[in-house]
């Protein structure tokens, strides 16, 4: 059960890719990995965000039977993983941990915590595989967090299935310590007439990288890729997506938005790729970034690669300060300079956490947005 | 004896496989006007597309002739040369492409194909100017691309404007008042009188009997799943108004019509 | 309509007689393939630059190696720092790779069998004036519309034309000297202004820039070199009429163009080659220079023979251009309309040094039968207040895959930079690819960058509607295209745009049917 240290030679030259070209993770590779140990538990219970729903437990990769809550159609297993992962072209590493499947129609969101703690730096991976049948519905939250100040590196993989007209949401949060490595992907296989929504919010970690690969298998595939990132000191988000339509009719959205401070950078790298004859493809790729600060940076590459004619795709990026007009008509009203700043970034962030649809999720991401971005205290006053 | 303007023949037609037209007969005389009326999907904008040429529709049977002319045998292009105008109901938007410079190459592509000189610049833009009054056309909006941020009354009556402007014998008008106020209506209407000529013959496809009221028809039908299940004159318009589309359906069988 | 009356009888033949090209209508039992077998056979004359100038010329043997180089040195008797600067650059490129990260499929050049040298036997003399030239290259020109006797040439318009590696001839040189602008052959500045050719040469582009520009500095045979000087509005537009016609033979010019403060200038070109089934290679440099408040515009309209309608021969296009806008205020306009070559690998690029200064970039490049293009640019801001612009337009038809490959980067000193990229793809059938790979680096807080982008194809309802107005299939298509490229078109001149507009429908017209 338990996981091993990793080769970790796989991060030196990783940046050297053009997929990694903004990412550089080779520190990485001269970092001792220890093998997790037991570890606390305690901290878990306040994780629990939504204590009603089935509740899926790992601390550094390590099934916490014990604080977990099972329902039917979740099964916690023994190094296995799915095969839609082997489609793409990720280079992160794959390792074997025990892996929660996930199956059937689920009333209700179903939380996994994954928590990565330790005084050591510790490697681990974590596996779900989501198996929504022809018509069912799975709504899936994933809460990632770092705690101490060690360099862990965490490596998530999700693999998603979705059959003819089912539905599947994730919600994934990589929250905590701002010095842990993140490197996750999501690898979504839809058939036809299927809706799969993912949101990934990137508010901790040092270096995050958050891979979605979706293929649209079946004709009818609806698909909408949202992110969200508020990075400050030192932070890195790199969003990578490929989203492959290879049948006709498809609809598919990949928007991503953030706001960097300080120092922070943010890449994004977005690749609609249309397949011949996948005709009436509606494809749409928007990347949003403000800057607050001349040391942050940002990069995108929103790509499109097109061998059909009778297609729709667009995309978008754009870099910024915030609207001035926005800002001078706030002040218009009386609100001082810095407050109307707050809380047009904070509309700007808010904006995807509306998406979101489970309010207990919601509540807690709003919270950690406002620690996160500057002034957000002003934020809390306005809540009624 | 004088050559129909149009004589469509026992016309069907399909898209993707879908029946639509199951046998439509009507004949126009140079100078009439004949109004088609029915109730949704009943086949009106279907026919108005195949006199036009949309390859999307498939004819299975029958046919039209259009001054004696087998009307299927021509491309849209080429109908519109030979003096068919569609007004559509929903006016594409082209990019990028002026009206003026549009309306240029297909006024010019109709001459040619009559064998009159093309126009040159002035004197199209006379003629634009003329024409443009006639329907209370913003003159403007020409410089503007194909139909590219025209309000829905604008798109209207740019269509009749157009009709103005190619001169056809046919002129198809394809709910043209739909989405339109009364003083809009008005305008659309009397642009379409100035037009009304004894060699000039009109179909003019709507839902309601208002328009019917500023252009006055020489015929209506009524057409029903794809074929004219009643003819008349224009009282037959007013007789829809009162009794709706079902109180026809109920007398197709009492009175032989069509 | 007595027109009509009279046709009644014969409805076929009363459209046929007045329809261009309408007669296929009558003799075939099927138009459609008809239609097509006149296309392909009508294809050969589709590209009609595709002659050969029966000529004599004089080259270097084919392949490369330092005495190849030395031999293009010797035959433009070149001084010593020049030909040690093209061994340098010789050098270093054995060290290179050729670079692979284009979205593009080609078989690598063979440079043992290219030669890379060659020039009219006429020629060899040294430069001659106009009156002397070999008739066989006036006749050359004259038919590809660029009469170089300054009687019959274009009014307003000073052309430089290059034959294979060398230029021909210059027109209106003298009255262009009055106000000081110099305009000739790279290799005549060599000798006539070395100082500003020294000064300048290889400083936007350096010798070691990329794997073609390397080639290129070792290799480059002619070209233009333009000086405007401090404050000179230049009278006419400049032009450059490229010109590949020897076998086997690659083309490697070299542009400098240098624009003193407060001067402007317009500089056009323009490219043709024989129809062959062997790729040749064009390998050219252009660097541009724009000192305080000058302006520079420089649009191609690029015609390379494309290859045939199943991808055998065509021109790789292989080029680096790149303008440094050094002063403030400045300003450097790219404008290409790219419908020729098999190959092209492009991205005309701004250095935004100057505060204040602007840099454009409009692009429309068509990809027919197997063409391939991945071009764009790349916008470097690093002074304050500097924008940027960018127009592309692809259009994909037949199984050409048209890319568009484009860097913004925002350096941390730009306060105010500025850029807006729109970037748009045509397609026309379901066997060509459009791709777009936009690269936007933002390192400074006050900067904003926009792109935009979108696919379409041209909808069957707009060709209807144009149809129903009487307009033919064919000419819609080249309006709804001309309206797609029309951002683009406005920045070029007059006689370019007419140009233009007519290789793009040329170019199309084998798409239709």
């Amino acid at each position: 059960m338990i996981t091993t240290a990793i080769d970790n030679s796989v991060f030196e030259k990783l940046h050297k890719t053009e997929a990694w070209m903004f990412t550089n993770v080779s520190a990485l590779s001269k970092i001792d990995f220890a093998c997790p140990s037991e570890v606390d538990v305690s901290v878990i219970a306040t994780h629990d965000i939504a204590p009603e729903n089935p509740f899926v437990v790992f601390v550094n990769g390590v099934f916490q039977e014990g604080c977990s809550r099972i329902a039917d159609g979740i099964s916690v297993n023994a190094d296995t993983h799915g095969d839609i992962a082997a489609r793409g072209d990720s280079l992160i590493p794959r390792g074997d941990s025990s892996s929660v499947s996930i199956t059937g129609t689920h009333a209700v969101t179903v939380h996994v915590l994954q928590i990565v703690t330790g005084d050591v730096p510790v490697a681990c991976f974590g596996n779900v595989i989501v198996h929504a049948a022809e018509g069912e519905s799975i709504s899936l939250a994933e809460t990632h967090i770092a705690l101490t100040d060690q360099n862990h590196v965490f490596m998530p993989c999700t693999e998603v299935v979705a059959e003819q007209n089912s539905n599947v949401t994730i919600v994934r949060s990589i929250r905590g310590s701002k010095e842990a490595y993140h490197l996750g992907s999501l690898h979504v296989a839809q058939h036809e007439s299927s809706t799969v929504q993912t949101h990934t919010i990137t508010l901790g970690g040092k270096c995050v990288r958050n891979e979605v690969y979706a293929y649209l298998d079946g004709e009818h595939c609806e698909s909408n890729f949202d992110g969200m990132y508020m990075l400050g000191k030192d932070q890195l988000v790199d969003n990578h997506l490929r989203v492959e339509h290879n049948e006709p009719k498809g609809n598919s959205r990949e928007f991503y938005k953030g706001v960097l401070d300080e120092n922070a950078k943010s890449v994004f790298t977005g690749r609609i790729y249309v397949k011949e004859d996948a005709h009436q493809t509606d494809a749409k790729q928007t990347n949003q970034n403000i800057i607050l600060c001349d040391d942050a940076s940002c990069t995108a590459r929103p790509q499109l690669e097109i061998y059909a004619d009778d297609v729709l795709c667009t995309h978008g990026a754009t870099t910024g300060e915030i609207d001035e007009e926005a800002l001078l008509y706030l002040r218009s009203r009386g609100i001082p300079k810095d407050a109307a700043r707050t809380l047009l970034i904070y509309a700007f962030l808010n904006e995807s956490l509306d998406e979101l649809t489970d309010d207990g999720f919601r509540t807690v991401l709003v919270d950690e947005l406002l620690s996160n971005l500057p002034g957000g205290n002003f934020i809390r006053t306005l809540y009624l | 004896m004088t050559t129909p303007l149009l004589e469509i023949t026992n016309l069907h037609a399909s898209i993707e496989g879908k029946q639509i037209l199951n046998g439509v007969n009507l004949t126009i005389m140079p100078g009439e006007v004949h109004s088609i009326m029915g109730p949704n999907g009943s086949g009106k904008s279907t026919l108005a597309s195949v006199i036009a040429g949309h390859e999307a529709y498939e004819v299975t049977e029958g046919s039209i002739l259009f001054n004696g002319i087998d009307l299927l045998e021509l491309e849209a292009d080429q109908r519109a040369c030979a003096g068919v105008f569609l007004a559509f109901q929903y006016p594409v938007e082209i990019p990028g492409v002026s009206t003026k410079f549009f309306l240029k190459a297909a006024v010019n592509a109709i001459r040619k194909y009559r064998g009159q000189e093309e126009l040159d610049a002035m004197d199209f833009l006379d003629m634009v100017e003329e024409k443009a009054k006639s329907v209370s056309l913003n003159i403007d909006l020409l410089d503007r691309n194909v139909n590219e941020g025209f309000s829905g009354g604008e798109k209207k009556r740019a269509e009749v404007f157009q009709m103005a402007m190619l001169d056809p014998l046919l002129g198809v008008l394809d709910e043209t008042d739909s989405g339109l106020d009364i003083d809009a209506l008005k305008i659309v209407a009397d642009g379409v009188n100035q037009l009304r000529t004894q060699d000039r013959g009109f179909v003019i496809i709507t839902h309601y009997q208002r328009l019917l009221d500023f252009i006055v028809p020489d015929f209506v039908h009524v057409l029903k799943d794809g074929v004219i299940v009643k003819s008349g004159d224009k009282s037959l318009a007013l007789e829809l108004e009162e009794k709706g589309y079902a109180g026809i359906e109920a007398c197709k069988s009492e009175c032989s019509c069509a | 309509m007595n027109n009509q009356a009279n046709n009644i009888n014969d409805p076929k033949k009363a459209v046929a007689e007045s329809l261009p090209g309408g007669g296929m209508l009558l003799s075939s039992s099927n138009p459609v393939e008809e239609d097509t077998a006149l296309l392909k056979e009508t294809f050969k004359e589709k590209y009609k630059w595709g002659f050969v100038t029966d000529i004599e010329a004089d080259s270097a043997p084919p392949g490369l190696d330092e005495s190849t180089i030395a031999f293009i040195s010797a035959k433009k008797d070149e001084p010593e720092w020049l030909l040690e600067w093209r061994l340098r650059a010789y050098r270093h490129w054995l060290t290179m790779e050729e670079p692979e990260w284009a979205h593009l499929t080609y078989n690598k050049p063979n440079f043992d069998e290219i030669i890379f040298y060659s020039a009219p036997k006429s020629l060899a003399d040294g430069p001659k004036s106009l009156d002397e030239v070999d008739p066989a290259l006036l006749e050359t020109y004259k038919k590809l519309g660029i009469p170089l006797a300054e009687h019959a040439a274009l009014a307003g318009v000073a052309v430089d034309a290059v034959f294979d590696s060398v230029s021909v001839g210059t027109t209106f040189k003298d009255k262009l000297e009055e106000v000081g602008i110099i305009f000739c052959p790279i290799s005549e500045a060599v000798h006539s202004h070395p100082e500003l050719v020294k000064k300048y040469l290889g400083t936007i582009v350096p010798y070691s820039d990329n794997y073609y520009a390397t080639l290129n500095s070792a290799v480059f045979t002619d070209g233009s070199f333009v000086y405007i000087p401090k404050g000179v509005k230049c009278p006419m537009d400049l032009s450059t009429y490229f010109r590949i016609n020897a076998k086997s033979t690659g083309q490697f010019e070299r542009t400098l163009i240098i624009a003193e403060e407060g001067a402007s200038v317009s500089y056009l070109e323009g490219c043709t080659a024989p129809m062959r089934d062997e790729n040749q290679l064009h390998a050219a440099v252009v660097e541009l220079i724009a000192l305080d408040d000058a302006d520079i515009k420089y649009s191609t309209v690029q015609n390379w023979y494309p290859g045939d309608e199943n991808g055998v021969g065509g021109i790789y296009n292989f080029v680096t251009k790149r303008g440094k806008c050094q002063g403030d205020r400045s300003r450097i306009t790219w404008t290409q309309v790219e419908t020729g070559s098999a190959v092209t690998w492009k991205y005309p690029s701004c250095i935004l040094l100057g505060d204040d200064s602007v840099g454009e970039f409009y692009s429309v490049a068509l990809t027919n039968n197997y063409q391939q293009a991945d071009t764009g640019t790349k916008m470097i801001h690093i002074g304050k207040n500097t924008k940027s612009t960018i127009i592309s337009k692809g259009i994909s038809a037949g199984h050409g895959q048209n890319i568009y490959r484009g860097l913004v980067r925002i350096q941390k000193g730009a306060e105010n930079a500025r850029n807006y990229t729109q970037c748009d793809s045509m397609l026309m059938g379901d066997r060509c690819g459009a791709h777009t790979f936009p690269y936007i680096e933002v390192k400074n807080k006050t900067a904003k960058a926009e792109h935009e982008a979108s696919t379409s194809k041209i909808g069957e309802d707009q060709l209807f509607y144009c149809n129903q107005r009487g307009i033919s299939t064919e000419d819609a298509i080249n309006m709804i295209v001309n309206g797609f490229c029309k951002e683009v078109f406005r920045e070029l001149p007059m006689e370019f745009a007419v140009e233009a507009r007519r290789l793009l429908e040329v170019s199309l017209e084998s798409s239709v049917g």
